[in-house]
């Protein structure tokens, strides 16, 4: 299979809420991705940001209104071409708006996912289950001045929670993501703040693989968009037993399922492949939480 | 002793100096050499004096010199160069440790160099230093136990530079290890120094050693509670807290009955970065879910029980809350007892059991207790 068209720079693949923004002076912008609602507003030369979480995000309609409290918007003050010679004031009143990007990231440490119903691999036996993962939003500005967007921040769409993968001396901070391991790809999983990773399992120790808990290594993943959603590298996790850990390789592609897809942002640590603990056998409870 | 200045042959120098270029140390020692051997001056101590700055080599201090003002400062900066490069591809300590090795034993080396430049025989000089090591080791047995107890410390790594660690009751963050003593600044920005002797003698817990942390919360509820519920209710509060870890798992422990309260402790998991700011959000968070749940946070009360024949003491809130007994008791005095109670007040009655049948209202707005953990650290 031919690797996808990369076009890490461009944002024509991205589809809305994603892409630019387009910001008229002083007009507040919203953009709702996911349960995070955004706020943009471009004042006095300044890019200003505010952002929420949406209770019930199928119900948000027109009628939301940006925050009135002041403390609730992040402000950046952009270079404002002209202020040499004419002075800052007029200039800053002057200055046109900057194009403002929203660009999906995939989460910056490993998932630790449980599947709502455990399930078991039997010696030899081999799974293809898909995860949804919610994205981050990157807020970028392109500036004029400057070759590449800037970063302004890094905001998840779904606030996970912390949790530890490994034992008390050499483990490593992940993010807990509760969800469904689905053996298919339906129609309704494909949701703009969401990124489907393939995994193929497969058990080659000579005993039952029982899957409560995995370590999904999203920073050795790339991004794709299609028409419907995206996708990420599909991974396959060779199991050898609990002492020799799994061997993850990455494809580098994303899977078949995805309809024309080009590839919107690189791993941060790109690798072909891994030997790393993948399945979930904690401790135990009783070490986890040491006598009382 | 003879003064030099009372010689008067030398209150004319000064105009010899600048007259003839006796300003150089060979005409000086000249001219000291002719005024001391003038018998009319009956003076004999600038002819000593000329003697002994004959026999110094001025070169030779100027090579002492030359090694002390110049070797010291590229010592200072070959010592700082190395330890800013240890700490980039090390750690602190590592280059606090390199850095002495090397300042330490550079500084010794050119006060030797010097020494020997001028003639300085180094030979009696080490012999005396048995002698007086053993006087000097007599007299500095403190000292000497910290530098020894120092070198433990280094090699033994119980904490490096920058980790929080508790040394009886004083916690702090560690500035440096030195020769003799630790250095730590305390949360509320004190500095603290600990000789090496005493942190290898006492118990040093070292707080930021691992990377999660288990934060333990004592909640006490009312003994009329459900403790599954409560339970139920404190494991989904943690896991509404973003920053308690999922693994390892939160758990609820029952530890006991206590005089006003079951006693049930919380143990959550966080980065050890998180663990202030867990505390602060899980103890605000539990009261108002507690409270959301009409689950009762009991306050400190006591029964009092005169035994099983006689009748339990009825006891009523009067005005301001001053209670009083039916008997005339003090607080009663003047009172018709029944009056409050057709008002509506609601008396409350001791339990004729034991404490497990105590409770009686609290306020719901009765504060939840305090941990007790000496290890609180501020953020990182």
């Amino acid at each position: 299979m031919s690797p996808p068209p990369d076009t890490l720079s461009d944002t024509s693949p991205l589809r809305a809420p994603w892409g630019i923004v387009p910001l008229a002076s002083g007009e507040p912008v919203r953009r709702n991705i996911g349960p995070r609602e955004l706020w943009l507003r471009f004042v006095q030369g300044e890019i200003r940001l505010a952002d929420c979480i949406v209770a019930d995000p199928g119900s948000s309609g027109d009628e939301g209104a940006p925050p009135e409290d002041s403390r609730a918007w992040s402000r950046w003050a952009i270079p404002t071409p002209g202020t040499e010679s004419t002075t800052r004031g007029a200039a800053e009143s002057n200055a046109r708006p900057p194009s403002v990007v929203l660009r999906p990231s995939l989460p910056d440490r490993p998932l630790i996912v449980q599947p709502e119903v455990p399930f078991s691999l039997l010696p030899r036996a081999e799974a293809r289950v898909f995860i949804r993962v919610p994205l981050r939003i990157r807020v970028e500005v392109d500036l004029p001045a400057t070759p590449a967007p800037t970063l302004l921040r890094t905001l998840p769409t779904l606030e996970l929670s912390d949790t530890w993968w490994g034992g008390f001396l050499d483990g490593e901070p992940c993010s807990w993501l509760p969800t469904t391991a689905r053996r298919q790809v339906t129609d309704d999983l494909l949701e703009p703040h969401l990124v489907i990773c393939p995994m193929v399992l497969v058990n080659q120790s000579r005993s039952d693989l029982r899957v409560e808990k995995l370590c999904l290594r999203v920073e050795h993943l790339s991004l794709y968009a299609d028409r419907q959603g995206f996708w990420a590298d599909e991974s396959r996790v060779r199991y050898h037993g609990d002492a020799e850990g799994s061997q993850i390789d990455m494809s580098g592609h994303p899977p078949e399922e995805a309809q024309s897809p080009v590839r919107i942002s690189a791993p941060p640590a790109p690798v072909r492949g891994i030997r790393a603990m993948t399945f979930g056998r904690w401790l135990g409870k009783s070490s986890a939480t040491g006598s009382p | 002793m003879i003064d030099v200045l009372d010689a008067p042959g030398l209150l004319a120098a000064p105009e010899l100096l600048t007259r003839s270029g006796l300003l150089s140390p060979p005409g000086l020692l000249a001219w000291i050499s002719v005024q001391g051997t003038d018998p009319d001056l009956g003076f004999t101590g600038l002819g000593v004096l000329a003697t002994t700055l004959e026999r110094i080599d001025l070169g030779a201090w100027l090579r002492a010199a030359i090694w002390l003002f110049a070797g010291l400062p590229l010592l200072f900066a070959t010592t700082r160069w190395v330890k800013k490069w240890v700490t980039r591809q090390y750690s602190p300590q590592q280059a606090m440790v390199v850095g002495k090795f090397i300042l330490y034993p550079g500084f010794l080396l050119l006060i030797v160099l010097a020494l020997l430049e001028v003639g300085f025989n180094l030979t009696p000089l080490l012999g005396a230093a048995g002698v007086v090591g053993i006087a000097v080791g007599f007299a500095s047995q403190t000292s000497v136990s910290n530098v020894i107890s120092g070198f433990f410390l280094i090699g033994e790594k119980p904490f490096e530079v920058d980790d929080v660690i508790q040394v009886g009751d004083t916690v702090g963050r560690v500035l440096s290890i030195d020769t003799l003593s630790v250095k730590l600044r305390t949360f509320d920005n004190r500095f603290i120094r600990i000789p090496n002797e005493t942190i290898v003698k006492s118990q040093v817990t070292t707080v930021t050693r691992f990377p999660i942390r288990r934060l333990d919360l004592t909640v006490g509820v009312a003994y009329k509670e459900d403790i599954p519920r409560v339970r139920e209710v404190l494991m989904d509060v943690t896991r509404l807290n973003p920053r308690a870890l999922m693994e390892p798992e939160p758990t609820v422990f029952f530890d006991g009955y206590g005089e006003s309260s079951l006693d049930l402790r919380l143990a959550v998991w966080t980065y050890r970065e998180n663990f202030f700011s867990l505390k602060n959000t899980l103890l605000e968070e539990i009261k108002a879910r507690f409270d959301a749940e009409g689950i009762e946070i009991p306050f400190p009360h006591r029964s009092l029980y005169t035994g099983e024949v006689t009748e339990p003491f009825p006891i009523r809130l009067v005005h301001g809350g001053k209670t009083g007994f039916e008997d005339g008791g003090e607080g009663n005095r003047g009172q018709d007892p029944g009056r409050t109670e057709e008002e509506g007040d609601a008396p409350t009655q001791a339990p004729t059991q034991a404490p497990a049948q105590a409770p009686t209202q609290a306020p719901a707005s009765a504060p939840p207790p305090a941990p007790a953990d000496p290890l609180e650290d501020e953020p990182r």
